[in-house]
């Protein structure tokens, strides 16, 4: 039987752990890119819940919020940019299917 | 008259022409009648000036001299001082007025014969510099400041000699003059050398009381004093540097009597003459020599010469050889004053000279004229007193006086050169009467000699003026005050005096050079006379110049051309070469060293790069390009590594 | 003061950067002209009385091998730094009309500006050095880029030929650090000067034959940019490549800098090793005022010739030089400063024709003085100040070197080297005389193609005849300037090394 009043830093990580393999599944099995870019986002805010609850059930030093921030802000630009090539391959290629663009190709 | 008053005349002697010729070179061709007004007044300031200061030289005992200055004008190390200042003493002030006066009378001249020509107002700049050039030369009061005016000449005479130089030939004697001299200031600069090392200062007075004192002595000053002869030699066009003199009468006419009058060859004995108390024996002998040959030599050449201005160039050049004579041989006062008499009648016979070929539009071949004795009546009188002057008629002309004093030393020192002297002398007046004869008299031999008109009165005016001077320069003692020789013992006596003998002899040599020529030429005035038969092969020489010209070409010109020519070849192909040799041998070993480089060092890089090449194709498979690939991979990857940690 | 004068134009070159190109040019002479302004501020500030470097300005720069940041100024020093503002100043003028990548050449000329006067002001050995490279390479790209047809080869050959001198000069001055434990130039002088006093032959190096050697490829460093025969046959070919600015620069400045280096490093360094090599030295110098004159003459390219009439003048400097003596000292100083600004003027003389005719062949030219009247005044002008004509700057160089050259050891020398001043007029006359007098040939009458010389070109050749005549009626201005230093640091060396060398040989 859990106690719902005794959540402890276990479950945070449980939380966290859902949300990772969750982001990692969808990058893996979708196509469009997209939708690679969420499961980007989603491992991006796992890592952000385990962040915090570390520094709730740490040293209360506030180190895991402000890294937190910083996650924040680099997904914000990451995805701003992101967003931004996708666009122009799209624009160029006419495709938003990751495995039809290969021009990489070595 | 105080020193100051002194040194203003002095400076403004110099400053006058100066100024005119800045405001003539920059403005004169916008100013009314081109500037010629502006240039006759400041040369007239000059001749005002040089008057007063003659007189004033004239009223001191006699060896009057005084220094103005010196100022320093460089100290170039080694404690000397290189000044310029002033000398004033009785050759300064016979220079000046013989200087500024002939000067004027040649810019008044030139007003009537360069009438009309595009670039008159150029004309009477150079005038003006080349009075400047000469003044200043003759001011000196030091070596090097007198150079300064010697090489300013030799500038301007380059300028108006070469004046109509949009034709080929004046701009060719023009060149000749120049460089010929400068191969005489070579002797120059080495005396400057020499008393620069030896003496540390260019001072005539200081370099004199070394001399005196026997600091400065034994070859070097030998070598100077040669030295200071080879400059005047080029100068005053003695052999065998008077190559470039008659050339130089391709030059306007009035140019050609400055030039042999009052300036340029002037120079060259003046600077002698300056410098006589630093002329050992051994160059004195040398001085001699050359006049005495010079005279004699020109003489013969001026012979044959059918051209009216190069029978005077010739002139000159034989009577400068008189004057050198004069000094070689001791007679300095004579040698001087034949400069200054000679002065007056050459520079009168040139512009007469001048004066015919202005009423003749241009023709100088004496063949061409006669009987211009009615037609122009004062070039024609004036004429024939310039001629009776340069013959030396006894007692009356100033001509007589001079060279006898010469001859009187020549015979004192050394027989042989007065009888070449002698002999010179009955050329000059032969020659002369030819001249005249020939120009003046009979009947006209050509069109233009029969419509031959009398000059304007700015011509005429100098010719009477100058022939008045040929005559009465001659009177009086001023000279013998003014001319007083220095006092030396290297030479024996420097005084002017008159052997009995020689005075009978050289009065004859004058008389029947002038009478044979009347006899030989006034009978046959009529054609071309035919006297030189029997000496065709002397004529030959005579007329060729003794192949001075073309000598020089053979033996000076072309080796030098070819020299160039050489050396051109040499700095492209040997010193050049050397070094191009040396970067290509560097190229050559550098072939033998690629062919090591190509197989063996290339072989081991492209060795390394095929292996390379060869594993990167394998890996290359990996890179898909598919993004999930990639994914897949690192998560892969990662899961591995867990995996493994929790394993081991 | 002086690390402004020498930065300035560094300032310069980035405003011409951020600037259009159309701006370039005015960037150019405008700093240019600040340049001269400070320098002749410079001039005001020191007072040259009192002898020794002035202005001095020290920081450390690379601590662990002792290399300072070390500027200063003397006499000879101040006198090469004026004559370098002046002619960039008119040089820049001379370059308004460079169409080709305005921007560049324009920056390059003033990178090339920093490098030269910091040449003259540098008192430390390694920056010495950095300046001495630092103008070579502007130089190159100037020649390289800007230049004529065969500028290539020209430019590479400017560029392998100084490569060359200054890798001897680097050894030389590696050996003279290791030994002295300073790169400070003043007192490694002061080394010398008490190494000689002592009566110590071997000098700063403590070895006669190392001493020898150090000097001998100094000499060579330098004698290359003099040019001094027979390292002299780049020159032509840079000048007749080069664009006129440049060549003007080439000739006016940067021949000079190998005079300074003799002056400044080589002698008083090595005052026994440069008595000993004294008579070879004035053989090379004779060699090159005649063999220069000579070689002059056979020319039919009117910047040949005047590049080879260089090449015969600045004998005349080394000739001073190794005389030993004050008077030749200065006079060889002297043929510096009116060689600088004569050689200059005459370059945009060419420049002036070769703009209009497009050609530079003397042989086809001819009077030219009818037609272009003001530029014939000055051409001809500039020729007789080149031939030594008194009134202008090379009649005081000439006859103050040929006095000192006579008073020093070589008297015979010195008189054979009289035969160059004829073969310099005979080929500057007919120079003037193919290019100038005689008939006008129909090509060169048309005045719109041949017009005479623009407000432009006046504004170029007016001020450098100005100070050819000032140097040649009041040259005491000018001497007074240099010559303290010669007078009282190099020659008494000089003089006693003599006399240790004559002990030697008695």
């Amino acid at each position: 039987m859990i106690v719902l009043a005794s959540i402890g830093l276990m479950h945070y990580l449980l939380v966290g752990a859902a949300l990772f393999s969750a982001g990692v599944v969808t990058v893996l099995a979708r196509r469009n890119a997209v939708a690679i870019l969420i499961g980007i986002e989603l491992m991006l805010n796992a890592a952000n819940v385990n962040l915090v609850a570390f520094d709730r059930f740490g040293p209360g030093t506030m180190d895991g919020q402000i890294f937190t921030l910083f996650v924040f802000v680099i997904a914000a630009s990451e995805a701003a940019v992101a967003l931004a090539i996708i666009i122009n391959v799209f624009d160029s290629t006419d495709r938003i299917d990751v495995d039809e663009i290969d021009a990489l190709k070595g | 008259m105080s020193d100051a008053t002194l040194l203003y005349l002095c400076i403004a002697i110099v400053a006058a022409p100066l100024v005119g010729f800045v405001l003539q070179y920059a403005f004169g061709r916008r100013l009314p009648r081109q500037g010629d007004w502006l240039t006759v007044l400041t040369i007239g300031v000059s001749l005002a000036c040089s008057i007063v200061l003659f007189l004033h030289v004239l009223g001191q005992p006699e060896g009057y001299s005084t220094v103005l200055g010196p100022w320093t004008w460089l100290e170039p190390g080694d404690g000397a001082a290189w000044t310029v200042g002033i000398t004033l003493d009785g050759l300064t002030a016979v220079m000046l007025v013989v200087v500024s006066l002939v000067a004027f009378l040649v810019h008044v001249f030139s007003m009537g014969y360069m009438q009309g020509d595009p670039k008159y107002w150029l004309f009477f700049a150079w005038l003006q510099m080349f009075s400047v050039s000469m003044l200043i030369l003759v001011l000196a009061n030091n070596l090097l400041h007198l150079f300064m005016g010697w090489e300013l000449v030799g500038l301007c005479s380059y300028k108006l000699i070469g004046f109509w130089s949009e034709k080929r030939d004046p701009a060719n004697a023009a060149r000749k003059a120049f460089i010929t001299t400068r191969i005489g200031d070579l002797g120059m600069v080495l005396a400057i050398m020499v008393i620069a090392s030896v003496c540390g200062t260019f001072d005539f007075d200081a370099i004199f009381a070394k001399v005196a004192s026997g600091e400065f002595s034994g070859p070097w000053l030998t070598a100077a004093g040669l030295g200071l002869f080879l400059a005047a030699v080029g100068k005053s066009a003695q052999m065998p540097l008077h190559v470039w003199l008659p050339d130089a009468m391709e030059g306007p006419t009035p140019v050609s009597a400055l030039i042999h009058a009052a300036t340029m060859v002037a120079a060259g004995v003046y600077l002698i003459g300056r410098m006589m108390p630093m002329m050992t024996p051994e160059a004195l002998i040398v001085v001699a020599v050359i006049g005495a040959v010079t005279a004699l030599m020109a003489g013969l050449i001026a012979l044959c010469q059918n051209d009216i201005k190069k029978v005077l160039a010739y002139s000159t050049c034989s009577q400068l050889g008189y004057m050198f004579l004069g000094l070689g041989v001791g007679a300095w006062h004579a040698g001087l004053f034949h400069l200054t008499t000679h002065a007056f009648f050459k520079a009168l016979m040139f512009l007469g000279s001048g004066s015919v070929i202005h009423g003749m539009h241009h023709e100088q071949d004496m063949r061409h004229m006669g009987g211009l004795w009615g037609k122009m009546r004062i070039t024609s009188v004036t004429f024939l007193i310039g001629v009776l002057a340069i013959a030396g008629l006894p007692f009356v002309t100033s001509g007589f006086f001079s060279k006898d004093g010469i001859l009187s030393g020549a015979w004192n020192a050394e027989p042989v050169l007065f009888w070449i002297g002698l002999v010179a002398a009955v050329l000059t007046a032969f020659y002369m009467m030819r001249l005249f004869v020939m120009t003046f008299m009979g009947a006209p031999k050509s069109e233009k000699a029969e419509h031959a008109h009398e000059s304007p009165k700015s011509m005429t005016m100098p010719l009477v003026l100058l022939a008045v001077l040929a005559v009465c320069a001659g009177w009086g003692t001023w000279h013998s005050k003014l001319l007083s020789p220095p006092a030396l013992d290297t030479v024996g006596s420097l005084a002017f005096e008159h052997v009995g003998t020689v005075v009978i002899l050289a009065s004859a040599a004058g008389i029947g050079g002038l009478l044979l020529g009347l006899f030989v030429f006034f009978k046959n005035a009529e054609h071309v006379p035919d006297w030189k038969k029997p000496f065709r092969a002397l004529e030959t020489a005579f007329a060729n110049k003794f192949w001075f010209d073309e000598l020089y070409r053979i033996a000076v010109l072309r080796p030098s051309y070819r020299l160039a020519g050489l050396f051109r070849v040499v700095d492209s192909a040997g010193v050049d070469g050397i070094v191009n040799a040396v970067g290509s041998s560097g190229v050559d070993s550098s072939k033998k060293s690629g062919w090591f480089d190509k197989y063996v060092v290339d072989g081991l890089v492209k060795l390394t790069g095929g292996i390379c090449q060869f594993f990167g194709a394998g890996i290359s498979l990996l890179q898909s390009g598919k993004v999930r690939l990639y994914l897949s991979l690192s998560v892969g990857a990662v899961a591995l590594v867990l995996l493994l940690e929790r394993l081991l | 003061m002086l690390s402004l004068l020498v930065f300035l134009p560094v300032a310069g070159a980035l405003l011409c950067c951020a600037l259009p190109a159309k701006h370039a040019r005015s960037v150019n002479v405008a700093f240019s002209g600040l340049a001269l302004l400070i320098s002749i501020a410079v001039w005001q500030q020191m007072d040259l009385s009192a002898g020794g470097y002035q202005l001095q300005q020290q920081a450390v720069w690379i601590e662990a091998v002792g290399i300072n940041y070390h500027v200063g100024i003397d006499g000879v020093g101040l006198a090469l730094v004026l004559l370098t503002t002046f002619v960039s100043f008119v040089s820049a003028i001379a370059s308004w009309n460079i169409d080709k990548l305005q921007k560049g050449y324009h920056m390059l000329f003033l990178m090339l500006l920093t490098g030269m006067l910091g040449v003259f002001v540098a008192l430390d050995l390694f920056l010495f050095y950095v300046f001495w490279e630092i103008m070579l390479l502007p130089m190159y790209f100037l020649i390289g880029i800007w230049g004529g047809p065969r500028r290539h080869y020209a430019a590479i050959k400017f560029f392998l030929y100084t490569l060359f001198g200054s890798v001897l000069l680097l050894a030389a001055v590696i050996l003279v650090v290791l030994k002295c434990d300073t790169w400070s130039i003043p007192q490694i002088t002061a080394l010398a000067r008490q190494a000689l006093e002592a009566g110590d032959a071997g000098g700063i190096l403590g070895s006669v034959g190392l001493s020898l050697a150090a000097f001998i490829a100094m000499f060579i460093g330098f004698a290359v940019k003099i040019p001094s025969f027979p390292f002299h046959t780049w020159l032509p070919d840079a000048h007749v490549e080069a664009p006129t600015p440049i060549s003007m620069i080439l000739a006016g400045i940067l021949l000079k800098m190998g005079g300074y280096g003799l002056i400044r490093i080589a002698y008083p360094f090595f005052p026994q090793a440069a008595i000993d090599s004294g008579l070879v030295i004035t053989i090379i110098s004779v060699i090159a005022i005649v063999y220069g004159a000579f070689v002059a003459m056979a020319q039919t390219d009117f910047k040949r010739l005047i590049a080879y009439s260089s090449v015969s003048h600045m004998g005349f400097v080394t000739l001073g030089l190794a005389a030993g003596t004050e008077r030749g000292i200065n006079g060889a100083m002297y043929m510096m400063l009116a060689h600088g600004t004569i050689s200059a003027m005459l370059f945009m003389i060419v420049g002036v024709i070769y703009d209009r005719a497009h050609h530079r062949d003397i042989d086809r030219f001819g009077g030219l003085a009818w037609v272009m009247p003001k530029y014939f005044v000055l051409a001809s002008l500039a020729f007789f100040a080149s031939l030594g004509l008194p009134g202008m700057s090379g009649f005081v160089a000439e006859i103050t070197t040929f006095v000192g050259a006579f008073d020093g050891p070589y008297r015979s020398w010195a008189i054979a080297a009289l035969v160059g001043l004829v073969i310099t007029a005979a080929y500057y006359l007919i120079t003037l005389q193919k290019v100038y007098l005689g008939s006008t040939p129909d090509a060169y009458k048309d005045p719109v193609k041949y017009p005479d010389a623009s407000k432009r070109e006046l504004a170029v050749l007016v001020p450098l005849i100005a100070v050819t005549i000032y140097m040649g009626i009041i040259p005491s201005t000018v001497m007074d300037m240099y010559k303290g230093f010669i007078q009282t640091d190099l020659v008494p060396v000089l003089k006693a090394a003599l006399e240790t060398a004559g002990k030697a040989m008695g």
